[in-house]
């Protein structure tokens, strides 16, 4: 990439990262308790 | 004193446009430079380092390795305007993934050229996928498009071909 003769030359610093925060992981899936009942669906 | 110690210039990024080659690595996207073998990392800064190779003259003379990007130098992440992204976009080498474009933030020391910026930190901040984004015939757009969602910034399939995208999101910015 050619962008030509420098210029002049910035101090830049953010106040806020301009990196996203890491999203949260997927929730993982949930697992009944072996305690559960199982659903009897009624006949 | 060292520009370091003075007062900051701006308290926000610096904002311009670049192209990315789409590379694929581990099973997923990264993007990365048109011109270097560097890929950028999701969800961390890109931190500039001088890849130039160091001269006999320089390394006889003993040149120490220097923060990136120096004035005199030609190192440092670039970044352009819009009106210049499109030829870069049409430059990335075939062997790659793919290609797309995008605005990118430049932070910590920032190089103003001509016609654009050479940065010594950055991170992307939106990326554009034309709808031939992809140079694979196994993947579509929208398999780069989804494959590069782990930067975490907001990512805009563009209805046009790389040749037309950026003019597209140039008029509907001007507009």
């Amino acid at each position: 990439m050619n962008v030509g003769k420098p210029q002049r030359v910035h101090r830049v610093e953010p106040i806020r990262s301009p990196v996203p925060a890491k999203p949260a992981p997927d929730k993982a899936p949930s697992v009944p308790s072996p305690d559960t009942p199982a659903k009897v669906s009624a006949r | 004193m060292s520009r370091s110690d003075e007062a900051p210039d701006f308290a926000e990024p610096i904002e311009a446009w670049r192209a990315w080659r789409v590379v694929r690595r581990d099973e997923r996207f990264v993007l990365g430079s048109i011109i270097q073998r560097v890929t950028w990392p999701p969800g961390r800064a890109l931190k500039a380092t001088c890849l130039r190779r160091p001269t006999l003259l320089s390394r006889l003379r003993r040149k120490d390795v220097h923060e990136s990007p120096r004035e005199s130098c030609e190192c440092g992440i670039y970044a352009t305007s819009i009106d210049h992204v499109a030829f870069y976009l049409s430059e990335t080498p075939r062997t790659s993934a793919g290609r797309v474009f995008g605005l990118v933030a430049l932070w910590d020391t920032v190089v103003e050229c001509e016609r654009g910026y050479r940065a010594a930190q950055a991170y992307p901040t939106r990326i554009y996928v034309p709808v031939d984004a992809s140079h694979s015939s196994e993947d579509g757009w929208e398999e780069i498009a989804f494959g590069l969602q782990h930067y975490g910034v907001p990512i805009e399939p563009i209805a046009a071909r790389s040749r037309d995208a950026v003019s597209v999101i140039a008029e509907h910015l001007a507009a």
